[in-house]
């Protein structure tokens, strides 16, 4: 809805701290440019000494024997080994834009940047450690090409829905599939510590998203957090942010009072004049006598003007508004946002080790809003033998969100009310003569709640939402969610045989949600219930778990055919619980827990399940790091279908040519990267509800009698909505890839579209799931990255994205009209279906139509 | 040495992958079912669980809303009262346009989607129950007295839609109308076309003849628990009304008698009660209301003019309907000025909330089976039986009783209709007997002559009728094709067949 959250870095402080050593060699690490290099690692050779760079770039060992070679590296440099001759050792380090080192992250693995024949955006450590940003999916705004970051809320600790390239399901859902360190993550985003993470990697196309079948129909978004470093000594990363921020995009224009007045005035006296027939001066001095029934509250001093609004429509003279109380004003706060967080990271010969903690306390702009979140990890990594390692990454997170309404057209969101009542209503108690303040005993100024029932003078009328006043109510009521989420990965990596390596992997995620709801039986809109005040508490409980079982085989021959070959198992399943109730009526404030509360309102809870259970083989061919081709299949059986339609078999393929490798394009020096790939394949999408093939009866009792009713009609041959993917892509790099990029075509074409299909409400069921009609979502990205400056001390860095596409709906049976949108053969998922204003009758004032609104027997 | 490690280690990723493997082979169990519906074969597998299907239903319709202007089947109550003559509206949520006669003419409006869902909810429904119980073994009197009850439901839900979807039987029973299923929906069902009103009309009076006799006949010593369930006094009840509407004068007189038999009137103290209990000695039946089930209960929202608590408060009532009563009548006693949050208005405080924030709904009364008595009485030619039941009520409220005798039959009918305006107010009557008697919808504004001379009380200024006139500017008149409800716009484009 709106984006209102724009953080203004205030200061930014980071440390990083060494154990040094005693002196005997000493030396820089450079790039070749000249710039230091803080934190590369310089490390004696066949030992477990060494040392990390300091802020100036420096180093220092002591003891080193002579003859002793050193190994420098550095994360995007390559590593260089170096012996040690002199008491100054300088090292100047390559960068690493040979991509044959660069390796991303992609499905069940990692592969080489360069041929890699699929689509994949990278969002780098740098904007990760620079965004000031709470939750990942805020991460993935603008700084990924193809990918659709939307903020609904400006809501601290909420997080922003993601699309890939389009929306490429109707009904099923469109957001794409989380892996975190190797596993499907079922956690919530905003969880997850922004500076943990070593690398976000987006997967768009088939033959990147294919290996996941089913569950990456809409795209693949891979998370992998930070590791330590063999041989690397305990190094300490503390960093301390604090922001603020306003609303970002403006809120409306509010009319002055006296403007409110007149227009006010207008109105009545249209409305007795032209609908209800009286003579102008009638209907003028009807306005005038009845404008401040109307207004209820008369800010010119209601014994001074008791119709400030003359027989004219115009003001009377002398009339001046006493007080103008903006209420959004009242109701808005500046936003601030403090982070800490601490690491330290290390390993030895066989273990490496990152532990961290991070606090977060944020506040948004409405007033009571707040997230305060903690997070700790633990990723343990050990070479158990020499032919099997362990990888652990576990995280433990707490949050608690005070999450007052910001969304919809609830009387209680206060962003929305704050804009509908108009600033002559005070909002504070004033006296309606003098405009002058009352003051409480102690000399406080009294919140207004504008209603009689609440001790008021007046009650304002129903626009201007009587009894309530936010920032009244805020002081007691709340929205509260408390979330604990555990995230645990274990891996087993095994060599069976020369080549030929097992992994295991158990995966839990374990996320739990407390909400606490209350409103106070004293002040605002509750104080009137009855029983007054209500408290609701219920929590829910969801946990994902993956296990897998993987074998890989890589091989060699002739020193040019590279071979890998995968084949595996996973299952996955999904459970959901939750409890909730209500009760209402409190003797008084202080008292926020249902024990306190009189009344039962309301009792619930149920449980679902879902089970996945999937196999799948990949294989991956080049031809002297040239020419790749690869090929990957996943079947996948789903719980949500019935047992005959229950098995989908997905698969891609791809290809790739490293042109610049080539003889003839390898001696231009300008060019350091030109590749070309296409792939094309198929994924599934079963998000439809849990049990939707069922014939099912919703539980439905009546005072305390069960109770059954028609839910859902069966459809057994309910199946697999199927994702067709073409991409062709080229990437490039010039100047030492100081200019790169890549472009991309796409071609997504969705079939047998999991679909509600409206029926007549007279059969009893307005929807029907059923498997109809295909759409396709063409289009290109394009990505560029440039540096155009870069010296010793200045680097200036462009990165540039676009996406353009367009969604068509090429088949649909029958049009599907959902009250106001449309969904027909050759229009788009976006389309409307409303009736056009034709603006105003000059005759008579009424509003015109080009077509009538839909007025059945009239 | 060596060799014996691996060995052991060997052994142990052998038992760990068996750990790995086994949570996996468990889920060759991919039948998962849900914890919060049930599988149709459940339903049908026993009277009981058949039997809960009349109760789900019923829940249904009462606890089901699109948005708060719509709560649920009450929905269809508070539509007849805001369109009729003596409700005034004063602006706020949810039935000002009501009021205004646009909404129920449009067929996007929360309500017209409501009614219509929940009507042909309950009737696929009864038609499962009625297709299927016969197959389902127990005992024949349980079964005949469930399948009497999903009968008399269908036939409720029929007599609703051939009354409001159309204009009086009178002028309208040739006439498109709505479709009829008495067929359970399957997966294949098609929209159907509309049937004439008479057919529907037919529809209704077949399924509660058939339910009177299933009850009266296969199970006679069936009573009810609760007021909420059906028994011959509201099939009775339904069918007076149902001949009410298509000039059977004779039936209507005798199933109103026996619908009202064995109640009594409530005293003039439990009229100043709120109307909202179930216990309360008039009523045959309605829904009943709970904590945790207060859908229902939100319609006095917008009936309740009293209560802090309550919402709206906008079900007004017109200053000239005041001039209807005579001082002594304890409804009288119910009008008070309004001179806190809607000063001016007149409130009719007839309709309070319980003190726990619920409140009953009623449907059927005796008051009202009397008035059918009465009124039937008239057309069948029997006006002292009119004027004694007219005057049974009007005595139970410590009305006057006026000679009526030297009335012709039309000022008879007159007199009633004007009772039933006054007894029934808030009860979901008013539109309903505007259409049948082919009546205008009066609405005057006041002050509207020099025989209205109070114009302020309080020192506020009184405040009545804001709508005067149809949404085209024309005047209210009889059989008007605003007073007829919309069919949704979705069903419309969605039924191939309409």
């Amino acid at each position: 809805m709106k984006r209102k959250v724009l953080f203004g870095l205030l200061f930014l402080w980071q440390i990083v701290t060494i154990f040094a050593q005693e002196r005997n060699i000493s030396g820089l690490v450079t790039d070749e440019s000249g710039e230091v290099l803080i934190g590369a690692s310089v490390l004696i050779k066949g030992t477990n000494r060494g040392i990390i760079t300091g802020i100036d770039g420096d180093y220092a060992l002591s003891n080193v024997p002579e003859g002793s070679i050193l190994v420098v590296s550095y994360l995007g440099y390559q590593s260089q080994e170096v012996p040690v001759r002199s008491n100054i050792v300088n090292i100047v380090l390559k960068g690493a834009d040979t991509e044959l080192d660069e390796v991303i992250v992609v499905a069940y693995g990692t592969a080489s940047k360069a041929g890699y024949t699929g689509s994949a955006s990278t969002v780098s450590k740098e904007s990760i450690t620079k965004a000031q940003v709470s939750s990942v999916s805020k991460l993935l705004q603008g700084s990924a090409s193809g990918v659709q970051s939307i903020s609904s809320t400006g809501q601290p600790g909420s997080d922003a829905e993601i699309f890939i390239r389009g929306i490429g399901s109707i009904n099923a859902e469109s957001t794409p599939l989380y892996i975190v360190d190797g596993a499907p993550y079922d956690g919530a985003l905003n969880s997850i510590n922004p500076a943990d993470i070593e690398s976000i990697n987006v997967l768009k196309d088939a033959s990147a998203t294919a290996l996941y079948g089913s569950r990456a129909a809409n795209g693949l978004v891979i998370i992998t957090t930070k590791k330590g470093a063999k041989g690397q000594k305990a190094r300490i990363d503390a960093s301390f942010r604090y922001g603020f921020a306003s609303r970002a995009q403006k809120s409306y224009e509010h009319m002055s009072t006296d403007d409110y007045f007149e227009t006010t005035w207008d109105a009545l006296r249209n409305n007795r004049m032209y609908v209800q027939g009286y003579s102008a001066s009638d209907a003028a001095s009807y306005a005038t006598e009845n404008l401040i029934s109307r207004t209820v509250v008369n800010p010119y001093g209601k014994d001074k003007y008791p119709n400030p609004v003359g027989t004219n429509g115009k003001l009377v003279d002398g009339a001046v508004a006493l007080w103008d109380d903006n209420w959004l004003d009242n109701l808005e706060q500046t936003a601030h946002r403090a982070e800490a967080q601490v690491n330290i990271s290390g390993g030895g010969e066989s273990t490496t080790y990152y532990v961290s903690f991070g606090y977060l306390n944020e506040n948004g702009i409405a007033s009571a809003s707040n997230f305060e979140r903690y997070t700790g990890r633990v990723n343990l990594n050990s070479d158990l033998t020499p032919w099997m390692r362990l990888t652990t990454n576990m995280s433990v997170n707490h949050s608690v969100q005070d999450a007052p309404r910001g969304q919809d057209s609830y009387s209680d969101n206060a962003l929305f009310t704050g804009n509908l009542i108009p600033s002559f209503y005070p909002f504070y108690k004033r006296d309606l003569n003098t405009g002058e303040l009352i003051l409480d005993a102690n000399e406080n100024k009294q919140y207004e709640y504008g209603s009689t029932d609440l001790g008021s003078e007046y009650t304002r009328p129903s626009g201007a939402t009587p009894k309530y006043n936010h920032l009244g109510s805020a002081d007691y009521n709340f929205k509260r969610n408390t979330r604990d989420i555990a995230s645990i990965r274990a891996a087993l990596d095994i060599d069976l045989y020369k080549g030929l390596t097992y992994t295991g992997s158990l995966n839990i995620d374990y996320n739990s949600l407390n909400y606490h709801e209350y409103e106070n039986p004293v002040v605002g809109p509750s104080a009137l219930d009855s029983p007054a005040g209500t408290v609701v508490r219920s929590n829910t409980k969801t946990t994902g778990f993956t296990a897998n079982n993987i074998l890989t085989y890589r091989t060699t021959f002739n020193d040019l055919h590279n071979l890998k070959i995968m084949a595996g198992h996973e299952y996955y399943e999904w459970n959901y619980s939750i409890i909730e109730g209500q009760k209402s009526g409190f003797a008084d404030l202080g008292f926020t827990e249902p024990d306190a509360a009189g009344q039962l309102d309301s009792f619930g809870g149920y449980s679902q399940q879902y089970k996945l259970l999937s196999f799948f083989g990949n294989a991956e061919y080049n031809y002297d790091s040239k020419y790749f081709l690869s090929a990957s299949l996943r079947t996948d059986a789903s719980s949500r279908f019935y047992k005959d339609s229950r098995w989908g078999t997905f698969w891609s393929v791809g290809a790739s040519w490293r042109i610049n490798e080539e003889e003839a394009l390898k001696n231009i020096d300008n060019l350091s990267r030109l590749t070309l790939r296409a792939s094309y394949g198929g994924q599934g999408n079963d998000k439809v509800g849990y049990y939707a093939y069922q014939e099912l009866y919703s539980i439905q009792n009546n005072l305390g009698e069960s109770g059954f009713v028609t839910y859902q009609l069966a459809n057994h041959n309910l199946k697999w909505e199927t994702n067709l993917n073409l991409n062709v892509g080229v990437d490039f790099g010039f100047f030492n890839n100081r200019l790169s990029g890549t472009v991309e075509f796409f071609n997504r074409r969705s079939k047998d579209l999991l679909f509600e299909i409206p029926k007549p409400a007279s059969i009893g069921f307005t929807a029907y799931s059923a498997n109809t009609g295909a759409l396709r979502n063409t289009g290109f990205e394009i990505q560029l990255n440039g540096t155009p400056v870069k010296t010793r001390d200045w680097k200036w860095d462009l990165f540039v994205n676009m996406t353009h596409y367009k969604n068509k709906i090429t088949s649909m049976p029958d049009d599907i009209i959902t009250s106001y949108q449309i969904k027909r053969e050759g229009g788009s998922v976006y389309d409307w279906f409303l009736v056009e204003w034709a603006g105003i009758d000059p005759e008579d004032g009424l509003p015109m139509w080009h077509k009538q609104p839909i007025m059945a027997n009239v | 040495m060596k060799q014996k490690i691996n060995n052991n280690m060997k052994r142990f990723f052998l038992y760990l992958y068996i750990a790995i493997l086994l949570p996996a082979v468990q889920s060759c169990d991919l039948t998962l079912d849900p914890t919060d519906s049930v599988n149709s074969g459940v339903v049908f597998s026993s009277l009981d669980n058949v039997d809960y299907v009349l109760n789900g239903t019923w829940s249904y319709i009462w606890e089901t809303a699109n948005t708060w202007a719509s709560p649920g089947w009450s929905t269809l109550l508070l539509v007849n009262d805001y369109m009729g003559s003596d409700v005034v509206e004063i602006g706020k949520y949810g039935y000002s346009d009501v009021y205004k006669y646009n909404n129920m003419a449009m067929g996007t409006s929360t309500q017209v989607v409501l009614i219509w869902r929940l009507s042909y909810k309950a009737i696929d429904n009864m038609n499962n129950i009625i297709t299927k119980i016969d197959h389902v073994e127990g005992d024949d009197a349980k079964r005949a007295r469930i399948k009497a009850q999903a009968y008399a439901l269908r036939g409720y839900m029929y007599l609703n839609l051939a009354t409001f979807y159309a204009d009086a039987f009178q002028v309208s029973a040739d006439q498109p109308c709505v479709p009829i299923y008495i067929e359970p929906t399957t997966p294949d069902t098609e929209g159907k076309k509309r049937s004439t009103q008479r057919e529907v009309f037919k529809r209704a009076e077949d399924d509660l003849l058939d339910a009177y006799k299933l009850l009266t006949e296969s199970a006679p010593t069936y009573t009810r628990g609760e007021k909420y369930k059906i028994d011959t006094n509201v099939i009775a009840g339904l069918l007076a009304r149902l001949y009410l509407q298509t000039g059977e004068w004779e039936d209507a007189v005798s199933y109103a008698a026996q619908a009202h038999a064995g109640y009594s009137w409530m005293t003039q103290n439990d009229y100043h009660d709120g109307f909202n209990d179930l216990n309360n000695a008039e009523w045959i039946w309605g829904q009943g209301s709970s904590t945790d089930q207060t859908i229902s209960s939100y319609t006095f929202n917008y009936k309740d003019v009293v209560s802090g608590s309550s919402g709206y408060y906008s079900m007004m009532a017109d200053p000239h309907f005041k001039k209807l009563f005579d001082e002594n009548d304890t409804r009288y006693k119910l009008f008070e000025w309004e001179n806190n949050r809607s000063k001016g208005n007149l409130m009719y405080k007839k309709f309070l909330y319980k003190s726990n924030g619920t409140a009953d709904n009623v449907l059927m009364r005796k008051a009202e089976m009397v008035l059918i008595e009465a009124e039937a009485s008239v057309e069948a030619k029997d006006r002292s039986t009119a004027i004694a039941r007219l005057n049974e009520l009007r005595q139970a409220r410590g009305a006057d009783t006026p000679d009526l005798s030297g009335l012709t039959g039309d000022q008879l009918i007159e007199e009633i209709l004007i009772e039933r305006r006054k007894e029934l107010f808030g009860e979901g009557f008013a539109l309903y007997d505007i259409k049948r008697r082919q009546k205008s919808v009066v609405r005057l504004e006041y002050p509207a002559s020099d025989t209205d001379p109070e114009k302020d009380v309080n020192g506020n200024t009184i405040q009545g009728h804001t709508t005067t006139t149809l949404p085209n500017g024309q005047p209210f008149t009889p059989n008007s094709p605003y007073y007829i409800f919309a069919v949704p716009a979705t069903e419309i484009t969605n039924n191939h067949n309409w």
